[in-house]
Order: C-alpha cells, then sequence, then structure tokens
C-alpha cells in the first residue's frame, strides 16, 4: 500500500519547498517516491531548471517528479474507462459536450484527485510508489478541491461518477493512506488563515494535518540580552523578539519547523539542511 | 448616496502569498484619503480582507476614518457565493415555482455553496451589481492567485458558451417525458451523449438535463450579464495593477501571467512590488549596536534583501509604465493601522492613478 500526502498553506509560505524537501526526505529513506505539482504552472521547473511533463521522470534513486493538469488526467481517465481514444476526440470534438466539460463544476478537481488516488483504487496505468507528496493548491482552492467528491457526490445519487466519487473519499479520509501538512510562515495573518486551513482539512478529511512552520529564524538568547538605545536597532531587536516568541505566544506546537535561509542559491544544501528536520515528524 | 456616473474599475491581479488583498486594501485606503467613494471587493476564498477589515460578521462593511475627507468614504466587501446567487435567482426569475424548482435542484444547490468555479460567477455578477448601483466613484476588485486570476477572467466565455443555444436545446428537456436521449436527433451527438452517460452516469445527466430546463428560461438574463462582465473585464478602461514580490519564483511566476494576460488583450501597465524592502531593517546603518551580534545577523539579512534587488532584471515585460515599491513591515498587515501604513506610502506617488 502506498501512501500520500498533500502539501497546502496560503500562497507564498513555501509549499513547493516543503513539499520538495518532504519528497527528498522519503526517498532518501529509501522508499519509492513521487512528487506531483498540479495546476498550469511549473514551480518546480523554475526552482529546478529542468522540463516536467505529466510522465514522471527521476531526479535522483527512488525520487520520481511529474506535473499533472487537470485536463491530461481528465483525458486519461476518460481513455482508461471508453477504452478507446477515438472515444475521448468524439467527445472533445463535439462542441456541445466540450463546453459542458470545460465549465461543469469540480469534473476538473475530481479527474486530479482521481489520478492522484489511482494506484490506491487501481484505477488507470498502474504505478507502484511507496509514497505520492503532492503539491497541492493554496488554501481556499484546496478545500475546494476536498469538497469536489463530497460534492459531487451529493448531486448524483448514484452510478459510475458517484462510485467514482466515494471510492475518492475513501482514499482521502483514510489516516493510514493519507496525509496533509500545512505550511505557516512566523507570521500573524498567515498563521490565522492556517489554522483555519488546519479545521477545514480536519472537518473535509476527519485526518489530523502536520503543521509545518517555515522561515522560522533561528535566534540565540543572546541577542535579546542587552536592550539596543538607537531607534534603527530598537526595532529591529523588537522584529527579531517577536519572530522568537511566535510559538510561545500562539501556543501551537509545530510539527516541524523549517529555518529561514539567508542564500537563496544554494539549493542542494537548503534540501540537506531542511529534511534532517523531517526526521521528527 | 447620490447617483454617480460609471466607477474607476481596478482589478488587481497576482501570485498567491504577495500580499495582494492588504495592498487591495491599502490602495482602497488611499483613495478615500483623496475624496473617492471606494468599495474593495474580495473574492479570494481564504477571506483574507475578512481579518485585515474586520469584517466577521457582515459580508458588506463601510469602514470609518478620520483620514477620510472632501466625500471620500470606504466601502469593504466579502463575496458571499450563496447569497449572491440566490439574489441573483429571485431577481432574474418571476415564477415562484420556477425558483422553488432551482432552489431544490441538487447541481443548483452545489453550485452555490460547495464548488470553485461558482465563485468566478458570483464575484463577476456582484461586479456588476456595483457597477449598476452607480454610488461609487472607484471600485477595486481582488482577484484569486495567478492561475485561478487566468480561470476566473476566462470565466464569462466558459459560461456563455454553456449558454449558448444550441448547447442549451440540446441539454435541456423541457417536456420531461421523453428520454434524454431519445430527443436528440443528430445521431453524432446521440453516440456523444451515450459516451457521457457512459462516463458519468444516467442519474448526473438527468441532474444536469434538470437544471437546465429550469434555468432555460432567463438563460438570455443570465448571458446578457455574463456578456456585460465580460466587456467590463476587457475594456480598455478598466485598469489591471499587478501585484508582486522579487524573488525568483514569483517574478517568473508574474511574467506567465502577464504573459497568458496579454494573450486575452488585457495589458498590465502598472505593477506594486510588495515587501521591497524590509523597513525593520535599515540596510545601511552608520551606527552600531550596542549588541554586535545583532549587527552581523543584521549584515546576514541585508545580503539577503540585495540578492533579491539584484533578480529585478528577471521581469520579462517591458510595459510596466508605472510601479510603487511597497516595505516589508515589521507587523503584518493584520489590522486598519497596518493598512493605513501602506496607504501613505502609495499616496507619496502621486501620479500611478
Amino acid at each position: 500500500m502506498g501512501k500520500i500526502s498533500f502539501v497546502t498553506g496560503k500562497g507564498g509560505v513555501g509549499k513547493s519547498t516543503v513539499a520538495l524537501t518532504l519528497a527528498y526526505h522519503l526517498s532518501s529513506l529509501n522508499q519509492k517516491t513521487l512528487l506531483v505539482e498540479m495546476g498550469k504552472f511549473s514551480h518546480f521547473q523554475e526552482m529546478l531548471g529542468i522540463t516536467i511533463g505529466y510522465k514522471p521522470q527521476q531526479l535522483q534513486k527512488n525520487f520520481e517528479i511529474a506535473h499533472w493538469t487537470a485536463e491530461q488526467c481528465l483525458r486519461e481517465y476518460v481513455i482508461h474507462l471508453l477504452k478507446l481514444e477515438s472515444f475521448y476526440n468524439l467527445l472533445f470534438d463535439n462542441k456541445v459536450s466540450r463546453t459542458l466539460l470545460q465549465a461543469a463544476p469540480a469534473i476538473h478537481e475530481i479527474a486530479l484527485l482521481g489520478k492522484i488516488t489511482s494506484q490506491e483504487r487501481k484505477i488507470g496505468p498502474s504505478m507502484d510508489y511507496d509514497h505520492i507528496v503532492v503539491d497541492s493548491y493554496a488554501s481556499g482552492h484546496f478545500t475546494a478541491l476536498l469538497k469536489a467528491p463530497i460534492g459531487l457526490s451529493a448531486v448524483v445519487p448514484l452510478g459510475t461518477m458517484k462510485e467514482q466519487c466515494e471510492s475518492i473519499r475513501q482514499v482521502l479520509n483514510d489516516p493510514k493512506i493519507t496525509d496533509y501538512y500545512v505550511v505557516s510562515l512566523p507570521e500573524e495573518l498567515t498563521f490565522i488563515e492556517a489554522l483555519d486551513l488546519e479545521s477545514d482539512i480536519k472537518k473535509l478529511s476527519k485526518a489530523e494535518p502536520h503543521f509545518v512552520l517555515n522561515k522560522k529564524l533561528d535566534l540565540k538568547p543572546s541577542l535579546f540580552s542587552k536592550d539596543e538605545t538607537q531607534k534603527d536597532w530598537k526595532v529591529f531587536q523588537d522584529f527579531l523578539y517577536k519572530q522568537q516568541r511566535f510559538n510561545y505566544v500562539h501556543q501551537k506546537d509545530f510539527d516541524l519547523e523549517v529555518p529561514f535561509i539567508f542564500d537563496e542559491m544554494n539549493f542542494a544544501d537548503q534540501l540537506q539542511k531542511i529534511s534532517t528536520g523531517f526526521k521528527r515528524v | 448616496m447620490s447617483e454617480k456616473k460609471s466607477p474607476e474599475i481596478f482589478i488587481m491581479v497576482g501570485t498567491g502569498g504577495v500580499g495582494k488583498t492588504s495592498v487591495s486594501a491599502a490602495l482602497a485606503y488611499s483613495m478615500a484619503t483623496k475624496g473617492k467613494k471606494t468599495l474593495v471587493m474580495t473574492i479570494d476564498p481564504s477571506q483574507r480582507l475578512k481579518t485585515t477589515l474586520n469584517l466577521d460578521k457582515q459580508d458588506f462593511q463601510e469602514i470609518q476614518s478620520e483620514d477620510f475627507k472632501n466625500g471620500g468614504q470606504l466601502f469593504a466587501c466579502i463575496i458571499d457565493a450563496k447569497k449572491t446567487f440566490d439574489e441573483f435567482v429571485l431577481r432574474t426569475t418571476e415564477n415562484e415555482q420556477q425558483v422553488k424548482k432551482l432552489f431544490e435542484n441538487g447541481i443548483y444547490q452545489q453550485l452555490s455553496t460547495q464548488l470553485a468555479q461558482s465563485q468566478d460567477f458570483t464575484s463577476l455578477e456582484k461586479l456588476l451589481f456595483f457597477i449598476e448601483e452607480r454610488k461609487y466613484d472607484v471600485i477595486i476588485l481582488d482577484t484569486p492567485p495567478s492561475q485561478h486570476t487566468i480561470d476566473f477572467l476566462n470565466s464569462p466565455q466558459k459560461l456563455a458558451a454553456l449558454l449558448d443555444e444550441k448547447v442549451m436545446s440540446w441539454i435541456s428537456d423541457e417536456t420531461e417525458n421523453k428520454s434524454f436521449v431519445g430527443r436528440i436527433i443528430n445521431s453524432g451527438t446521440k453516440r456523444v451523449f451515450g459516451i457521457l452517460e457512459q462516463l458519468t452516469g444516467s442519474m448526473f445527466l438527468k441532474q444536469l438535463r434538470q437544471f437546465f430546463a429550469v434555468i432555460q428560461n432567463q438563460h438570455r438574463v443570465i448571458k446578457d450579464r455574463i456578456l456585460k462582465t465580460e466587456k467590463i473585464l476587457l475594456d480598455p478602461a478598466t485598469t489591471y495593477v499587478l501585484v508582486s514580490a522579487h524573488d525568483l519564483v514569483k517574478i517568473k511566476e508574474s511574467n506567465y501571467l502577464v504573459s497568458e494576460l496579454s494573450k486575452m488583450h488585457i495589458k498590465i501597465e502598472r505593477l506594486i512590488l510588495n515587501r521591497f524592502f524590509p523597513e525593520w531593517l535599515l540596510l545601511d546603518n552608520p551606527i552600531s549596536p550596542v549588541n554586535p551580534e545583532l549587527e552581523s545577523l543584521s549584515q546576514k539579512f541585508a545580503l539577503f534583501y540585495r540578492n533579491r534587488r539584484a533578480s529585478q532584471k528577471l521581469w520579462s515585460s517591458s510595459g510596466f509604465i508605472k510601479q510603487i515599491y511597497l516595505p516589508d513591515l515589521p507587523d503584518n498587515i493584520s489590522d486598519l493601522e497596518g493598512v493605513k501604513k501602506l496607504s501613505i506610502i502609495i499616496n507619496n506617488y502621486e501620479n500611478f492613478f
């Protein structure tokens, strides 16, 4: 049985970095890992400077990466179900059905989730990963993603669609298979939003998400031993002090703290440094 | 409020996590200080504006401040998808029976409450509603992050295609007695629907047909409104403002957004670079601190921010004619004070708007 991890959080909190590091960490534990990116724009393509497509490609031993758009997943699913590519073309060449499929609510979400959970549900082309790490959508769109199979299954009381939605939900709600990572920054507003997201995920999947604090400054207590007198230094010191006390003030235990990294360029070292933190999770 | 001419529209676009919502609020605040009746609307499902503007109980609220002079006022609105949908149906449907049927339809219920795409329709509908109210000088619309921005701006086209006469009549079945597939004369279409049915199950198509049968009567009204919003989105008088951060990935993502929008003939000439420099760190402080450790840490930060500035050359668009640089404030913009602080900086850029 493979496992699935969804990494989410508000935009810009470093979801991709955390997802990449988690996947890297798992692969270093000798688990065959696939890192999946969703949506039209590939961050990893920019981050890693390689071309990433639908078909998984190997980055290193046990570590593969893929970029899945909803359209590609839908295409694969339709062809799998109808057994014939010409049927798919018929469907998408017809103006009415194409319009319907493009505008139909939740179809794209279901297609993506269907693909991500396909290994567990034994549907479609076979995959043999120990772990799939999904760099998924930001907050609101992530909950919309989780709601899609619930919503659609409520509209359709029975039939193929209903069965698909239910089997997807079963995988998403099974804590033995699926877990969730909510990423936050040590910032007030981001943190509040992360808490909202955490409770939404709890409601939708019954899972207890892992909480990750990204860009945490590692500050020595000695920085605060003397109060600065000059205004600019005081502002700087106050800023640091707030960061330092963030966990304490918010009474939250984070499953993982990822340090702030000053050097943006050295990526391999960054991965090494962050992934050591995952040993705690 | 008195009736006014058509408001100026600002559409704020940008990648996730760059502070688009805070910047939208600050821009609105700045407009209100200049004597404009301003409305800021958010469709961001994470409802950040709610926290920032204290909109926890209502979806529409006037923000009071002594800074607003010469008739300037500030209103903030969060789009409640379900409410907007229901109001729209009640406004456009005369027949009570029809309204009841629609409210009871499973697809309608899901559309109006659960599904991501419905946000697009409701926010455009709400935007049009506020424009037609003619109460505001300026309306600022905050949009969902990048890829979703593109989907959002494309949504009128997608929805209008769905409400095409031909599509409508193929899907809906007003007699309700005839079998769904049986009605379709064209054998090619018949085959296509057979495939669709195999794919989704007959119950789904039945619900869908019911939904279309109910909305068929007012589909012209709906389509008319959707086309009106599309016109507004593509109107050269509508101003697009790109909000971005300036690290490598964000710039590349913004470049992608700019090029996608230009394919839709939307030009972005205004750029707001948020968190461009840290206000909590004086980059070249001539005086040493009491604690030397603090100085070495500040040098590390200074280098980090200088490296980021170097990434400025990665912007592929040279189309920005006006730019604003905003600082990273020591306290996150989580209240009106923060919004006000940013708005003062925006006000210094006199010719931005």
